[in-house]
């Protein structure tokens, strides 16, 4: 029987309004998958009868924000039931003296961070299409951005939220204070789980004032054994830049600014050097002497609309548009440009070209390849490259892929240990899988 | 850093707060539990653990287990039936098998410096001593990363990696003495914590023993290792998930300068409005903290730094950073002293100067014996910008009840810590007191706080959980739990209410040092 048939009676006025017309059934897709209903709560309750209905009819539902993220992942086992939560986009208790918000999941970051600037703040979080990110969304997936390297992810800034189980109990993990170790924190539990264990409906996030100047070096180096030399020589230095990005040639030209003349085929390490002026002006010299005339092919300070530039292109480099493929890659900071060599030569070998841009000092990386490649090469690509992750002692995940690819890789890499009681996690909180099913580590 | 402290473990006899159990009568229904101080632990149990450690390595002499009874929270104790200390990782799955096989509950120690009871053996189980295994095992600074044993004391990693202009941020009161394993347990912070975040924003990985014997590692040396965060899970599980015998940790590049202030006030009111105005201006400082009158006549008698008597509180504020601009940022601070009607506001022109500021900080804690025979302090915290509101209704309280109550606390993050001086020979003013402290914690709970920043439920706040946490809430850590630790066998009895007995009230017997 086709769900959208008895959505109606099944869950009684309460959620009735929020049962969309039968078309966005289709822009609720995921990759060839689509949902039977899509259901638009404007209250918690709503979400909670919702999940309850859901959960008592064993249909697979999939949080929905804006879906800017919604490729990373497996495609869902099951989908029933899209719940979109854009309608919870109210701030509910904004203490700006106090530098904490309280908002529901589905405010987007561009709202949230116009509204914080009113007040001379800002959250450190960093991404494409901030104008349709949700903070759900941005949750769910821990997400952070070049700042990571001073304001670590998400997980660092959320003080308490409030989930909804997939059997509909509504939950609360931390306060609204900015220090609690009351009871086991349950926040850290649901940031980052993709979806796979409640619907995060409401946050609340500690918060940063904004600095006074923004100021970005872009360095260029003739190779990756230089780049190394001088991150290392610059972590350990005095400096105390709020991020540190290093790119391969080819992210480079994707992210240098739009100047004739102006990008050479070399990597790039960006320095954000934000703060007082005094203080970018003195680390900038500092970064000079570091470097040396030597090390350092070329350092810029860029200015005004090319400051902006840049940054606007870095934010939005793990955008998938005209994408065919992302992956990301966690390994220690000291393995991140021996790393991108490797995926050099794999990309070489297979005539790809693959733009690597990471938050070096975090041992992130992002690899990006643009222009159309065919599936089997990308097959053949990944596990090259992710078995050299494992190698170096951290992992490879591909967020982006065409569902044929998907299909035929270790979206997640390789489970380890912990996955036990993971999967422990998951069975007690959603026992009959309805969130998200199969989407995250392990198919769980 | 290493300076800063709240030596919460040099207190005298302090008496924590919770609703005090009927005193000096054990109800008979405990004396029928059936697991009340049942277990005992056989002479086989004894030679296979002491096969696995070494005769040397394990106490089970009751004179010697005393100073096992509790922790820093001294008010219910029990004793546990022995305590082994391992040596290595096998030593730790080994016990825990011998242990798990006969049903014998346990739980890992470290320094015993906790503050909530997390390790006192409630049913008289077997005290696992993490103390020998206290190496620091690995430090890379390419990567700033640590990884070390449970029982490093958090100090040691600082003055390991300081040669080299390093540190380890979360500095909590007890850092010279309590461990990384204890710091792990209950997410432990300190007055640093303001800037730079609690130990679960250090710790990347953790190597642990479940509760039967198994091995598990979670995170590790990179970031953001795919699936669910267990690391941030175990951090602040107050030991009841599993026994840590491993942790990564992160190190970060010591600032490179200091400006240390102190803002001296005629009003409380006055010192609380200028922390809200602080942060409200934008200004992130490395550390703000508070003391009042009572507080400083107490160091002012004991120490003689040089505070002004008639001052109703003072403001000890750091920045740290860049060199460059750090005066900009000083100089704002201090004329938001003025503004708020600071008599004198002043920076510590030197090194010695800043150290012996901090050093009248931590030492405020062991100046409180000159009070009053007994004291107890309280560990809530408010949103930042209610605390002159929060203030003046501890003092209100303080009249109300007619007991004295001295404040010191982390005036940057709300996190409070009340200091209810009373004499336990007083029995109406322990009544009145207890009321008091109540009071200040559902206070906490109202103005949308926590009744912990940093000292964690143990067995202490127990009763404040149902409080701050609905029954799903509450279900929800509970399953939890049932997970890592499906018989309770680990550490029972703590953090949740249902699995609460009460103890042996042992209040007036001389106090052990723990």
């Amino acid at each position: 029987m086709p769900v959208s048939l008895d959505v109606k009676s099944a869950l009684g006025d309460i959620a009735a309004s929020a049962i969309m017309d039968t078309t966005e059934n289709e822009k609720h897709a995921i990759g060839e998958l689509m949902p039977d209903v899509v259901l638009r709560p404007e209250t918690i309750e709503d979400v909670s009868a919702a999940l309850r209905w859901a959960n008592e009819n064993g249909l697979a539902v999939v949080p929905w924000g804006n879906a800017t993220l919604m490729h990373l992942g497996n495609p869902p086992e099951r989908y029933d039931v899209a719940l979109k939560l854009d309608l919870l986009n109210k701030i509910i208790d904004y203490p700006a003296a106090d530098m904490t918000i309280t908002v529901g999941a589905g405010l987007c970051l561009g709202c949230l961070q116009k509204i914080l600037a009113k007040e001379g703040q800002y959250l450190p979080i960093h991404t494409a299409n901030v104008k349709e990110a949700t903070l759900g969304g941005l949750v769910a997936t821990n997400a952070g951005g070049p700042f990571r390297f001073r304001e670590g992810t998400l997980r660092d800034m959320i003080i308490g939220m409030k989930v909804v189980l997939a059997d509909g109990r509504i939950i609360k993990g931390g306060s609204r204070v900015v220090k609690n170790v009351a009871g086991y924190d349950l926040c850290k539990l649901f940031t980052g789980s993709y979806g796979t264990l409640g619907v995060i409906v409401e946050v609340t996030i500690r918060l940063r004032p904004v600095h006074d100047e923004e100021a970005t070096l872009w360095c260029e180096f003739e190779n990756h054994d230089d780049a190394e030399g001088a991150v290392s020589a610059l972590l350990d230095s005095e400096i105390e830049p709020v991020f540190m990005e290093y790119l391969n040639s080819t992210a480079a030209r994707e992210i240098g600014p739009d100047v004739e003349g102006w990008a050479e085929a070399r990597p790039v390490l960006l320095l954000g050097l934000d703060g007082n002026a005094e203080a970018a002006e003195w680390q900038g010299g500092q970064v000079g002497a570091l470097l040396g005339p030597g090390q350092a092919g070329l350092t810029l300070l860029l200015e005004d609309e090319i400051q902006d530039e840049v940054r606007q292109r870095l934010f939005s480099f793990r955008a998938i548009d005209s994408a065919c493929f992302i992956g990301k890659a966690n390994l220690l900071s000291s393995n991140v440009t021996s790393f991108i060599k490797e995926v050099e030569k794999v990309a070489v070998e297979n005539e790809v070209e693959i733009a690597a841009a990471s938050h070096i000092a975090n041992g992130i990386v992002y690899l990006k390849i643009r222009n159309q490649c065919p599936d089997q090469k990308v097959i053949t690509l990944i596990p090259r490259i992710s078995s050299h992750a494992v190698h170096l002692g951290g992992s490879f995940v591909v967020e982006h892929a065409s569902p044929a690819v998907k299909s035929q890789v270790e979206v997640w890499g390789p489970v380890r240990g912990d996955f036990g009681l993971m999967k422990s996690i998951k069975e007690t909180l959603d026992p009959n899988r309805i969130m998200n099913p199969g989407r995250f580590v392990g198919d769980i | 850093m290493a300076l800063i402290s709240d030596a919460h473990i040099e207190r005298p006899s302090p008496l924590p707060f919770e609703p005090l159990p009927p005193p000096l009568t054990i109800p008979g229904h405990l004396l029928n539990h059936p697991s009340w101080n049942t277990i005992v632990l056989s002479q086989e149990t004894l030679d296979t653990l002491a096969g696995i450690v070494g005769e040397r390595e394990i106490i089970s002499d009751p004179e010697e287990l005393i100073v096992y009874e509790c922790d820093g929270y001294t008010l219910e104790k029990d004793s546990p039936i022995a305590v082994v200390f391992p040596r290595s990782i096998e030593h730790v799955v080994q016990i825990v098998r011998c242990l798990h096989k006969k049903k014998i509950p346990f739980l890992a120690r470290g320094a015993g410096t906790g503050l909530s009871g997390g390790c006192i053996p409630t049913q008289g189980g077997v005290i696992i001593g993490m103390n020998k295994m206290n190496q620091i095992l690995e430090i890379d600074y390419r990567n700033r990363r640590v990884v070390v044993e449970p029982g490093v004391v958090n100090l040691w990693i600082t003055n390991a990696v300081s040669p080299k202009g390093y540190l380890y941020a979360p500095d909590p009161s007890s850092q010279m003495s309590c461990t990384i394993g204890g710091n792990v347990a209950e997410n432990s912070g300190g007055p640093h914590t303001l800037k730079y975040g609690v130990t679960t924003n250090h710790t990347l990985g953790l190597e642990f023993v479940l509760p039967n014997g198994d091995l598990i590692d979670v995170g590790g040396k990179a970031e953001d290792m795919p699936g669910y965060d267990l690391t941030g899970l175990m951090v602040g599980s107050e030991g009841t998930f599993g026994i840590c015998t491993k942790a990564i940790i992160r190190i970060i590049r010591r600032p490179q300068t200091y400006r240390t202030m102190l803002g001296v006030f005629e009003s409380v009111d006055d010192a609380t409005q200028t922390v809200s105005d602080i942060i409200a201006a934008g200004i992130l400082p490395a550390a703000l903290e508070m003391m009042d009158q009572l507080i400083i006549k107490a160091v002012e008698d004991a120490f003689h730094f040089g505070f002004p008597l008639d001052a109703k509180a003072v403001l000890i504020m750091e920045l740290d950073g860049l060199e460059a601009g750090i005066d900009g940022q000083a100089s704002r601070i201090m004329e938001i002293c003025r503004q708020n009607n600071a008599r004198e506001v002043s920076q510590a022109a030197t090194d010695e100067e800043r150290m012996a500021l901090w050093a009248s900080r931590k030492k405020a804690f062991g100046a409180m014996g000159r009070l009053a025979p007994n004291y107890c302090t309280q560990d809530g915290v408010i949103p930042r910008t209610k605390l002159p509101g929060m203030l003046r209704f501890i003092s209100k309280l303080s009249e109300k009840y007619d007991v004295r109550i001295a404040n010191v606390f982390h005036a940057g993050d709300g996190n409070l810590h009340p200091i209810l001086l009373y004499d336990e020979r007083d029995a109406d003013l322990v009544r009145r007191t207890l009321k008091a402290s109540g009071e200040i914690l559902d206070e906490c709970i109202r103005l949308g706080g926590s009744v912990t920043g940093e000292h964690g439920i143990g067995i202490e706040k127990i009763s404040y959980m149902p409080k701050m946490f609905s029954p799903e809430d509450i279900s929800v850590m509970a399953a939890l739990k049932k997970i890592f630790n499906p018989e309770d066998l680990l550490n029972p009895h703590k953090i949740f209410p249902d699995s609460r007995i009460c103890m042996e009230p042992r209040m007036l017997k001389k106090q052990v040092p723990a």
